[in-house]
This record gives structure tokens, C-alpha cells and sequence, in this order.
């Protein structure tokens, strides 16, 4: 099942291309760990979701690349020559002014002047593909253009293809900010596009950052190191997989997007994930590490029950026991979480005492067992790192950067503070008032 | 067809004309030095047209190849002086005589003269000229009005321009970079010009980017110091001198007015060149004016350089941005370490500067910096790849802080003591148009800018921030 993806904004296409060379090099990449043909139908089932092959033999990306900028498309577009991939032809939308790090003017000015061009683009992608599946939208939520437009464009993309799945990966700024307005721009782009995706992976700058530093020791850490952590991130969860806990799932007509908005946002309310992923390991070192399953599992456990991104620094005294609940703040809760292994003997680790990933403390009583956390499997590692894990939840691991940002767009909002910039007042306070709803509801009906 | 935005530079008066002169050369150079093939692309559009089609621009100065390219620049002056030597000079040939505007009478340092009198009577020519240049734009973003606060031609008739450009043109960003004079300028009306024109500014401007002549002055006298003296040996003549032959030359103002240009160079690389984070001309006003009218911006600017090989340089990167927030790298006399912050613009220009570097420096400096409660964050930040010709790296802040408001009532005081005993003031009102009330109204209209600035710092320096309490869901 083919996948397109909407690249929105500077970050939007930084990211995208980021992320679409990983998925690239990892299909290409052949794995000695597995046989020829188990590399040839994982290579076959990534490149037909993500690419398609043109008649030079080459990948085409199935892309579309919306800047109201053309810089960081254009270096996109240089950024593929020799790579083995390239974009498609007529699937770039640029104009010449920015949205100005504007909510509203993305929104409300280039958004309807664009509409049409942009669906027409994207209605072309959508026909190339023999089985569509759904569409990878990726953008920013502090600039203007990604925010702004991105989430109109999400709600042009729910209208046309109502059964299509909507996944969104968005990046939220450094909270030390990159755009003073960044918490309005958030807040509004957060309210438009609950709604309409199906599910929104928010990924931090700041974890992502720490991860360089610490993890991959990388001194001047760039944006391109940021993304290319995150989307390696991406990659590790979206590339093809063969086994779910609760069945077969064949390799090539396996819609991604669909499992993962089926496992992970399984309550219409709650569409907020976060990513995890383990290891991290430098390029030059890969070549040095060795994995053990048990280790990786227990870590990264570790890191859902004390929901921390990363496996440095983690607080390993801390247990689940049963009389411990969420309200003590001893650890988060989830509507669900799905785990992707990858790598040698993924099918089946050598025994070890494997965590409890459903352990009923975790999750809501609601949530039938099975539901509660899917466990995906694949014995070829991803890229050269012989095993790795990724972790997908949802659940209140968004409370608390959510909260942050209405804390301090309702500060600013009380200060009437950059008002006269958004066209309309009453809508940033409704956005405000939307997310933080959603956050207080969200924490009483997880807690049920 | 481009893809890029547009921006017209219009020069006014003397001060407006020599700093003009001194942009247009050094961004002529930067473009024929970073555009290696010479081909006519989207960067050298934003500032310069392209008249015929060959498509070539030139690779050096002070030959006869700048023949294609026409600076996006409208040259006011209400006397031919300036503009005259000006055309006469290298650069003489990237402007025609469609965008000059002069008269030979001059404001007599009077900006009643240059607002009603000049303004008025040049009011169609002028539109004329900013609708052509603009229609030569494939997507006009910004104007960037460029005059000094103290004379009668600049204040006055710059002023009226920027006022007509609000009117013709609303969807345009209006830039403004004011010289202010310094407290013991020779105009004795300056303190007057200053305050009429400022009320102009606070109404039709959507950012204000003060310089003040004084911090123009010292810096220079910090880089002299610190140069062997064969350098920078000539500068100490006072004698006005305008127009120039090339790049570090010897003429005093020269090596000031180079300061304000790299300061628009800086400014607007981001929009002109590529970088890891853009940040375009429109984001500047939005990110750092929380409200309307508080839209006036301390710039600094670090490394300290007038041009390629006279500068001051810090040791280590971290020493530069140290340097962005001390007292002696302000365009404006002012000291924003001491005051409170409502946002700023970190502008970063070299290949080798990442992420990291602004990130770690943010948070290094931080601490010592105090922003308003309900903008803790308020930072803009931006990277662009291509450092300034001949530097590694260069580092500009843009920032709405309460220090301004210092300046502001120096400035006030200065004028109390002329409008108290009603000095001078026959040669305002005699000019045709000129209502009296002006000068109460800008006198009031000043003083509302001050008193917010004080509000805003009484608000958040009280020590503890007043937490306003969340909207509750029930």
C-alpha cells in the first residue's frame, strides 16, 4: 500500500527529505543477517510504499513539497543528485513571501489561494499510486507555513480523502525559543489538526537534540544531525515489518498508516503519540556495538514507565508496583503503546524475563488486554544496527508539553501580547481553550 | 519570473543618501562575490533589476561592467550635492535618472519644511517613482526608508514618504533606519525634527530600527584604538564628506555609515542566501512587536567590522555573542543588558556556526538577561550559511527592549528645553500646513511610547512574576 507524503514548510521539507533518504538507504541497504530474498521483498515492500519506480530505473519519492519559500526546496531538490532517488517532477508548490511565522496568515491567506494547485498535486501523486494508502504529512508547528497551511491542508486532504489515513509527525520548536510567537502558532495548528488527522507523533527538538549530544557525542550539533535522528526515528517505525502479536501480516500489502492509527490511535479522542526509538549509536561506532534483546527491552521499558526519550540518564529505581497509580505521580498511563523490534532473531529473542508491557497499572481498565500494547517484529536490522527497538504511545506523555505551551500562550495572551498580528482574537482563545480541554479530559477519561 | 520577494531602498536626505551609497556598495560587492558565474538569480534580485537580458553581473568594481544591474533605490534629496557626487562616483551607474528625486533649496534643517512643504509638493513625483519601482517587482516585500531624525529634509520630506507609503501601499513592510543625532549636534532644531518625525514613525512604521550618531561615533573610535594607526589614520577629520570611491576608504563617515549598512546586509541575508533556519524579512515584525506601536529595535552587531580588513574581532564565538549584548556593540547608546527584553531576533550569518552554538549561547546568556514574564522565551533565531565577504562569521540582534525609552527621554528633555521657551518655533509655523498642535501631539505621542515601556517594566520587575491564573475547565 503506497503512502505520500506532504512535506510543509522549511522544517517540513528539511525533515521529509531526511526521512525519505533513511527509508532509501535502509530498503537498499542488503542485510547479511537475513536471506537475499527476505532483503529483496523487505527492499520491494519499503521502496513501493514510499517510492515509485520510474522508467529510468531510478526511485521517485511520492512526495509533495509545499514552501511558500522555494531556498529549502530547492536544496531539497539538489539534495537527491546521486542518491539513487529523486522527487517527482511537478510535485513542488513554492511562492515567493513566506507566511511571516504567522498561524493565521498560512491559514487564512496563503492556504486558500493555494488550495487548489496544492490538491491538484497531490490528487496526481495519489493517482500514480496502484494502492493507496494514505498520506505522511510533515511540518513544523512553529512557523507559519507548516502550522498555518499544513493544518488547512490536512483538513483539504480529510475532504477528499475521507478513508485515507492521516498521520501527521510534527515537530515542536525548542521551547528555548526559535519563534518568539511559537506557543500561538502551536496552540492554533494543534486545534485545527486534532480534528482532522487521524494521529499527530509529536517530536521534540530538544529531546532530539540531547539525543546528539549525548548519545552520538556530536559537539556542533546541526539541524541536519537533529533531523536526521528523528528521521531515523520515523523510518524504524514505518518501514515494513513480518510479525504482529496477534497474527500474520504480509509484508507487501500491509497499509501502514492504517495499523499504526488502528493500534495507536484507538480512541478518537486521544491522537497524540510519542516516539521513542533505541539504540542511538554514532555511524563511525556501529560497526563496534553489539545488542543484547534483553538489555534493549528492559531499557526501553524503562523508558515508558518513567517516560524519558532517552536510555541515558534513565531512573532505574523506579518500579511498578500495584498500588501505585498515576495520581501519585509515580508514572504515566496509556491508552495504548506499540512496539517494533528490528533486527537479528527479532521473531524470537533468546528467553529472557521479558518486562510487562501490559501491565494493567499502565493502561486504563477500559482497554482490553490485547489492545494495550502490540508488539511488531522483523529479523532484519534496520539500517547497519544489528537490533533496535521503537516505541510508539499514547498517552500522557503529551500532557505535559501541551500544558507547557497553553501556559505560556495564555500568559502571552493575558499580556495581549502580538494579538494585533492574528486576524481574529476570539480564534486564538477557542485554540487555547480547545487544547487544554483536550489535555484536562484527557487526563480524567485516562485515569478512569 | 523569480522566486524570491523584492525590497526598494529609499534614501532621503544626506545622512540617507551617504548610508544608501555605502549599502549599495557593499551589497553589490557581497552578491559579485558569492555569485561566482555572474549570472542574474534570485538573490541579487531582491535588491537589484536586471535591465536587459544578457543576464550577466558584474565580478568587480571600478570597471566599466555595471551596465545590466539597477539598484531597487529611490535617492531623495532636496539638495543636488550629495546625489550629484553620488551619481558621479563607481556606483553612479546603478541608478538612472527615473529614481532621483532633488531640488536646490534645501529644508534649512526644518522639518515642517521638508513634511508639508517638500512633501506635498513632491507627493505625486514621488509616488510615481515608488509605483514604477514597484512594478518592476515581481513580489514586492519591504521598503526600507533610510534618513536621519536631526535635519529638515530626511525627518521632514522621509517622513511624508513613509506616511504615503502606508497609504499606497499598506500590505508593504515598512522598515525605517532612523539616524538619531547625538545630544550635542550642531542643528539646534534637531531635538524638535526628532520628535515630529518620531511621532511618524510610532504611527506608519512596522519596525523602527534606531541608530544613534553617537554609538556610530564610538564604535568607530573602538576599532581605531584597537587598529595600528596606518588604518584608520585619516578618519579623524570632521569635514563632511559623502559619496565614495571604494570599499575602506578613508572618508570619515564612511566608516560609520558602513556600520548601519552591514547592520540591512545582515538583516537581510537570510531572506537573500540560504541557511539551515531562514528567516525572511516579515518574520521580523512578527516575532518582535507584541504590540503595535512598541515596534522600535536595539540593533547590535558582532564582530565590530566597517569593512573587510577593519574590524575588531573576538577571539572565540562565544566572545562574539558575549559582545552582542554588551553596552559598547548598540547602534543606539543604550545598555539592554539592564533592562528588560520583550523579544529578540539572534540573526546568525557563517557556515560554521550550528544550531548548537545559538542553543548553547541562548542558555549561557540567559541568565543574564531579563525578558518580560510573559515572554521568557522570546527569542527569534535565525541561520544562514553565507557569512559576510571576508569574515567567518558575523552575528546581528534585533531587540525590542526597554532601553529605548531612555533614549526617548533624553530626547524629550531636549526639546522641553527649547519648546519651553517656545524658541524657533515661528519657523515651523510659518510653513504652510503646519498645525502648531504637532508638537504637543508628538510631544504626547512620545511620551505614551515612554510610559508603556515603563509600564511594561514596572509590571515585570517587580520581582516576582504575576502568575495570571489558568482558565479553568469545567
Amino acid at each position: 500500500m503506497a503512502c505520500v507524503t506532504v512535506q510543509l514548510g522549511q522544517c517540513g521539507t528539511q525533515l521529509g527529505h531526511h526521512l525519505l533518504s533513511s527509508l532509501h538507504d535502509d530498503a537498499k541497504h542488503s542485510s547479511s543477517i537475513v536471506s537475499s530474498n527476505a532483503n529483496e521483498e523487505y527492499t520491494n515492500a519499503s521502496l513501493s510504499t514510499f517510492f515509485q519506480e520510474a522508467r529510468s530505473g531510478q526511485h521517485e519519492a511520492r512526495s509533495v513539497m509545499i514552501d511558500m519559500e522555494a531556498k529549502a526546496v530547492n536544496c531539497a531538490l539538489q539534495g537527491t543528485s546521486g542518491k539513487g532517488w529523486s522527487y517527482p517532477k511537478e510535485g513542488q508548490f513554492c511562492q515567493k513571501s513566506g507566511s511571516g511565522n504567522n498561524w493565521s496568515y498560512g491559514y487564512k491567506v496563503h492556504a486558500p489561494q493555494c488550495r487548489e494547485p496544492i490538491m491538484d498535486m497531490v490528487q496526481h501523486e495519489v493517482e500514480k499510486c496502484d494502492h493507496f494508502g494514505g498520506f505522511l504529512v510533515l511540518s513544523s508547528l512553529a512557523g507559519g507555513t507548516g502550522s498555518g497551511l499544513g493544518s488547512y491542508i490536512t483538513g483539504s486532504l480529510r475532504d477528499a480523502f475521507p478513508h485515507a489515513s492521516i498521520l501527521n509527525p510534527v515537530v515542536c520548536p525548542y521551547t528555548e525559543g526559535e519563534v518568539a510567537v511559537q506557543s500561538y502558532n502551536a496552540l492554533l495548528s494543534l486545534a485545527h489538526t486534532c480534528d482532522t488527522a487521524d494521529a499527530s507523533i509529536l517530536l521534540h527538538n530538544d529531546h532530539v537534540h540531547r539525543i546528539c549530544e549525548k548519545l552520538l557525542g556530536i559537539k556542533h550539533v546541526s539541524f541536519n544531525d537533529v533531523n536526521g535522528v528523528v528521521a531515523k526515528q520515523l523510518a524504524s517505525l514505518l518501514q515494513p515489518v513480518t510479525f504482529s502479536s496477534d497474527g500474520n501480516l504480509s509484508m507487501n500489502f500491509r497499509n501502514v498508516l492504517n495499523e499504526i492509527v488502528y493500534t495507536s490511535a484507538c480512541h478518537g479522542q486521544y491522537t497524540m503519540l510519542d516516539l521513542k526509538s533505541i539504540p542511538h549509536v554514532a555511524q563511525a561506532s556501529v560497526a563496534y556495538s553489539t545488542f543484547s534483546w534483553d538489555s534493549l527491552i528492559k531499557r526501553i521499558y524503562q523508558m515508558m514507565i518513567t517516560d524519558f526519550y532517552m536510555d541515558e540518564g534513565l531512573d532505574w529505581h523506579r518500579k511498578l508496583s500495584v498500588s501505585s497509580s498515576y495520581n501519585t505521580g509515580r508514572h504515566p498511563r496509556y491508552v495504548s503503546n506499540l512496539v517494533v523490534m528490528r533486527g537479528k532473531q527479532a521473531l524470537a529473542p533468546p528467553e529472557s524475563e521479558n518486562p510487562d508491557f501490559q501491565n494493567p497499572v499502565l493502561y486504563p481498565a477500559w482497554i482490553p488486554a490485547s489492545a494495550r500494547c502490540p508488539i511488531w517484529k522483523i529479523n532484519r536490522p534496520f539500517e547497519k544496527i544489528e537490533k533496535s527497538v521503537a516505541l510508539l504511545s499514547n498517552g500522557t506523555s503529551c500532557v505535559k508539553p501541551l500544558d507547557d505551551v497553553v501556559s505560556k500562550a495564555w500568559q502571552m495572551y493575558g499580556a495581549r501580547a502580538y494579538l494585533h498580528q492574528y486576524t481574529k482574537n476570539a480564534e486564538l482563545f477557542d485554540a487555547i481553550l480547545a487544547v487544554l480541554s483536550w489535555s484536562k479530559e484527557g487526563e480524567a477519561v485516562i485515569h478512569s | 519570473m523569480t522566486a524570491m520577494t523584492q525590497s526598494i531602498v529609499i534614501q532621503v536626505g544626506q545622512c540617507g543618501n551617504q548610508i544608501g551609497c555605502r549599502f549599495w556598495d557593499l551589497c553589490l560587492h557581497e552578491h559579485a562575490f558569492y555569485n561566482e558565474k555572474g549570472i542574474y538569480d534570485d538573490a541579487v534580485s531582491s535588491f537589484f533589476r536586471n535591465t536587459d537580458h544578457a543576464c550577466d553581473i558584474p565580478t568587480k568594481i571600478g570597471t566599466n561592467q555595471i551596465k545590466n544591474l539597477k539598484a531597487r533605490a529611490i535617492l531623495v534629496d532636496m539638495e543636488e550635492g550629495v546625489i550629484n557626487e553620488l551619481l558621479d562616483g563607481d556606483l553612479g551607474e546603478i541608478f538612472d535618472n527615473k529614481q532621483l528625486i532633488t531640488d536646490v533649496s534645501g529644508s534649512g534643517n526644518n522639518w515642517a519644511t521638508g513634511n508639508k512643504e517638500y512633501g506635498t509638493r513632491y507627493k505625486e513625483k514621488i509616488l510615481d517613482q515608488v509605483r514604477k519601482a514597484a512594478e518592476l517587482c515581481d513580489c514586492l516585500q519591504c521598503f526600507f526608508v533610510l534618513h536621519s531624525m536631526g535635519g529638515g529634509t530626511g525627518s521632514g520630506l522621509g517622513t511624508a514618504i513613509l506616511s504615503l507609503l502606508a497609504d499606497e501601499f499598506p500590505d508593504v513592510y515598512r522598515f525605517v533606519i532612523p539616524v538619531y543625532p547625538s545630544g550635542d549636534d550642531d542643528v539646534i532644531t534637531s531635538p524638535y525634527n526628532s520628535v515630529l518625525a518620531t511621532n511618524e514613525l510610532t504611527e506608519h512604521a512596522d519596525c523602527v530600527l534606531p541608530i544613534n550618531n553617537q554609538s556610530l561615533i564610538n564604535m568607530c573610535a573602538k576599532i581605531q584604538q584597537a587598529l595600528p594607526q596606518k588604518k584608520f589614520s585619516k578618519s579623524a577629520g570632521g569635514s563632511v564628506s559623502s559619496g565614495s570611491k571604494r570599499i575602506g576608504s578613508d572618508k570619515p563617515f564612511d566608516q560609520m555609515n558602513n556600520i548601519v549598512a552591514n547592520v540591512m546586509l545582515n538583516m537581510t541575508s537570510s531572506a537573500r542566501f540560504e541557511g539551515s533556519l531562514n528567516v525572511d524579512l516579515n518574520e521580523i515584525a512578527m516575532n518582535l512587536v507584541p504590540y503595535p506601536k512598541l515596534h522600535y529595535l536595539v540593533s547590535s552587531i558582532s564582530p565590530l567590522y566597517v569593512s573587510k580588513d577593519v574590524g575588531l574581532y573576538a577571539r572565540r564565538l562565544d566572545q562574539a555573542f558575549n559582545d552582542l549584548f554588551s553596552k559598547d556593540h548598540q547602534l543606539m547608546v543604550s545598555d539592554p543588558q539592564r533592562s528588560l527584553y520583550l523579544a529578540c531576533a539572534l540573526m546568525v550569518r557563517g557556515k560554521n556556526v550550528q544550531v548548537s552554538d545559538v542553543r548553547h549561547n541562548i542558555s549561557r546568556l540567559s541568565s543574564n538577561l531579563c525578558f518580560v514574564n510573559w515572554n521568557h522565551e522570546g527569542w527569534k533565531t535565525g541561520l544562514c550559511n553565507i557569512p559576510p565577504v571576508g569574515q567567518q562569521y558575523s552575528l546581528l540582534a534585533l531587540a525590542n527592549n526597554t532601553c529605548i525609552r531612555h533614549a526617548f527621554t533624553d530626547l524629550r528633555t531636549r526639546f522641553s528645553k527649547l519648546y519651553s521657551r517656545k524658541a524657533h518655533l515661528h519657523h515651523y509655523e510659518k510653513v504652510d500646513g503646519f498645525d502648531r498642535n504637532l508638537f504637543s501631539e508628538s510631544l504626547s505621542s512620545l511620551d505614551n511610547i515612554v510610559a508603556q515601556y515603563e509600564e511594561l517594566e514596572h509590571k515585570s520587575g517587580s520581582g516576582t512574576p504575576q502568575c495570571l491564573p489558568r482558565i479553568k475547565v469545567l
